[in-house]
């Protein structure tokens, strides 16, 4: 069989293809409210607008995207392009995407919802999420606020039911919920991300953050509090990186 | 009623129609001359001005012809333009001078038109004030200069006894808010005869303008004058916080200023990009806040650092392309130049991946070349023994399809490389990947990609 193999792979050197194209590592909202493709590597960025404009959050995997605007959730592709659309309730919005980088979930209006295809169908789920994921086609996994204190829920999505519940004591908003069951939240200066057995990663940063969104793949867009900056977190699988993203002026 | 014309009888009377009449000006008071004049003191080496008015009180024109006064140490020092004729109730000033050179009583006569008075004036011992190696009689100006606001100068003043006998200074003070003073003399003094001393005063502004003061010496007045200038902004120097800059880098600048500024004042910081010969610019090389290339420098008084559009640093990206950065500080009297080599480099492989599918390994990798000069990728693949898989070494010429993108893209030096090699056989045999890719300065190799 390796005779074989060896024999097309020499074929293959002068059949084999290959493409060139900038480097994208994903899209965020700017302070504007525009969609930003960010193209770059590490330490080194520059944006291209999607002509898409008063979006009030997004979150982009390694093969689609989802915004929110004030009436609508739009559905992108890789390329950025709208793909689908829904008219929806004013107000900001959280979303999940599979572990193949389809798009699986929305909440926003404090209503849960999951995508089919071209259907964005109720969960049957209420409550103050702030941040979900899916675990499954069957069932997702959310951060709650329940008063002053954060929960993990399990939820069946067929049903809207709570599976699970378990407290969330020792950390406090901004918190991204990943779909391996990973956590990304900040303490004591430092950004952490806490993988499902229990170990942390820090990486100490004088920022503030306000908010955690999913750029794409390994980055994260992080909003500074009380300014327009936004940087990207690169959560590789040694090290956490921070970057600023240049920054839109008019 | 024998009162006032006794009065008028004695005022001094110039002239056969009695229109013409003598006053003397003391400060701003206008006093009728009725007859000798004691004028005062003044020290040797002082000059006591006295002011007279001769005013027309008749109902006709009259005119003054001539003035003149004749005694030691006394002189016409101001006077009208003769003969000037006064219309009634018009007056011409003119002005004596005793300026004594020694102490004593002195006297001279005054003659307005045909009428005489006598003046006498006394010379009374006194200290003589010296500044800059020039005497300065009672009424002078010290000029301390200019300097500029928030510094000090010291002047040195000399009181000398020029008198056979001993002098006692009684008081001595400085009054205005610029000057301090003085430092180094405290009255009471006695300065013997030919003796002298010295001491300071301080010239201080706390804000830009003209200031003055007085020095006071006992009875004797000096004026005291200084500019105080606006101080300049403290030259800045900019700062890169890395000396051995590389591409694809986020760092930051600061501007130190060469001393804590005691002015406010803005500027403006640039960053240019002279590419390497040949290559474009890179539109990643940028601040990373505000105007891409451009960004507004700020000091406050009592800064050592500026800030850059508001804050004490500023980030920028170093791009992905060879060439020099170069950093131009331009503040209102001064300015800075930064230059930041971006040299040229092997291909950075930033992140790479490998992907199989039935039929096809994709190879993915994605990062820079600064140089744009991405010539050939070599793929050697190898087995789950780490055995090199026969041929070995696929090469594959890139060089065209390179420059044809980076002759279109807008992202500098950065691409993602996707290359497709379709396979049959057991897909299972293939471990990983390793790439190679050759530019002008070298050639890299990828960490082994796992498929």
């Amino acid at each position: 069989m390796k005779k074989i193999l060896l024999w097309i792979l020499a074929g293959s050197a002068v059949c084999a293809q290959h493409s060139i194209s900038p480097p994208v590592v994903g899209a965020f909202h700017d302070s504007t409210g525009s969609l930003q493709r960010v193209i770059g590597v590490p330490g080194n960025f520059v944006l291209a607008e999607a002509g898409i404009s008063n979006v009030l959050s997004a979150a982009f995997s390694t093969s689609a995207g989802l915004a929110k605007t004030d009436a609508e959730v739009l559905v992108f592709n890789a390329s950025a392009q709208i793909i689908n659309r829904f008219q929806v309730a004013a107000g900001p919005a959280l979303f999940a995407f599979d572990q193949s980088g389809a798009p699986a979930l929305a909440y926003f209006a404090s209503k849960l919802f999951r995508l089919a295809g071209s259907s964005l169908i109720p969960v049957g789920w209420t409550g103050d999420a702030v941040s979900i994921a899916s675990i499954g086609p069957q069932s997702a996994t959310m951060i709650v606020r329940e008063g002053r204190e954060l929960q993990t829920l399990q939820i069946s999505l067929p049903s809207g039911s709570v599976d699970s519940q378990t407290p969330l004591s020792d950390i406090a908003t901004p918190v991204l919920l990943f779909s391996n069951g990973s956590l990304l939240f900040t303490r004591d200066g430092a950004i952490i991300v806490r993988d499902p057995s229990g170990v942390e990663r820090k990486l100490s940063t004088p920022i503030r953050v306000a908010s955690f969104e999913s750029m794409a793949g390994e980055w994260v867009t992080v909003r500074e509090a009380f300014s327009s900056r936004v940087f990207a977190l690169r959560i590789g699988p040694q090290n956490l990186d921070l970057y600023q993203l240049p920054e839109v002026t008019p | 009623m024998i009162a006032r014309l006794a009065f008028i009888a004695a005022l001094l009377q110039l002239g056969a129609s009695a229109q013409l009449q003598l006053f003397q000006y003391i400060g701003t008071v206008e006093t009728p001359v009725t007859g000798g004049i004691n004028a005062g003191t003044a020290a040797p080496g002082d000059t006591l001005d006295i002011v007279f008015a001769v005013r027309n009180t008749g109902l006709a024109a009259a005119t003054v012809q001539t003035i003149n006064v004749a005694g030691y140490e006394f002189q016409l020092s101001a006077q009208p333009l003769l003969p000037s004729v006064l219309a009634t109730q018009h007056e011409a000033l003119f002005t004596i001078a005793f300026s004594p050179t020694t102490p004593g009583l002195y006297s001279a006569v005054i003659t307005v038109n045909t009428t005489s008075l006598t003046i006498t004036a006394s010379a009374i011992p006194a200290a003589l004030l010296s500044f800059g190696g020039t005497q300065l009689p009672a009424g002078a100006t010290a000029d301390f200069g200019q300097i500029q606001w928030g510094a000090s100068i010291a002047k040195a003043f000399t009181l000398s006894n020029p008198n056979s006998i001993a002098v006692t200074v009684g008081a001595i003070s400085v009054s205005g808010a610029a000057f301090q003073g003085p430092v180094g003399i405290a009255a009471p003094l006695l300065i013997p005869a030919g003796g002298s001393t010295t001491f300071q005063i301080f010239f201080a502004p706390a804000a830009s303008g003209q200031a003055t003061a007085t020095l006071s010496i006992d009875q004797r007045t000096f004026q005291l004058t200084g500019l105080g200038l606006v101080p300049p902004l403290p030259q800045g120097a900019i700062i890169v916080n890395s000396q051995t800059a590389a591409s694809a880098q986020q760092l930051s600048v600061t501007i130190a200023l060469a001393s804590v500024s005691q002015v406010s004042g803005n500027g403006t910081l640039t960053l240019a990009f002279e590419p390497a010969t040949g290559l474009p610019d890179d539109p990643a090389i940028q601040f990373l806040s505000g105007p891409l290339r451009k960004a507004s420098v700020s000091i406050t008084a009592g800064d050592s650092f500026a800030r850059i559009d508001g804050q004490p640093n500023m980030a920028f990206q170093t791009g992905t392309t060879a060439g020099t950065l170069v950093f131009m500080l331009t503040l209102p009297n001064s300015s800075d130049q930064f230059t930041l080599p971006i040299a040229p480099a092997p291909v950075s492989v930033t992140s790479s991946s490998g992907d199989m599918t039935a039929g096809v390994l994709d190879v993915n990798v994605a990062g820079f070349d600064n140089t744009y000069s991405i010539s050939e990728l070599s793929f050697t693949f190898y087995d789950n023994s780490s055995k090199v898989i026969q041929p070995g070494v696929i090469t594959v010429n890139a060089a065209s399809q390179f420059r044809g993108y980076f002759a279109a893209t807008q992202a500098g030096g950065m691409f993602t490389l996707l290359a497709t090699f379709p396979f049959t056989g057991n897909s299972g045999t293939v471990a990983g990947v390793d790439v190679q890719i050759a530019n002008s300065v070298g050639t890299i190799t990828t960490q082994r990609i796992a498929f």
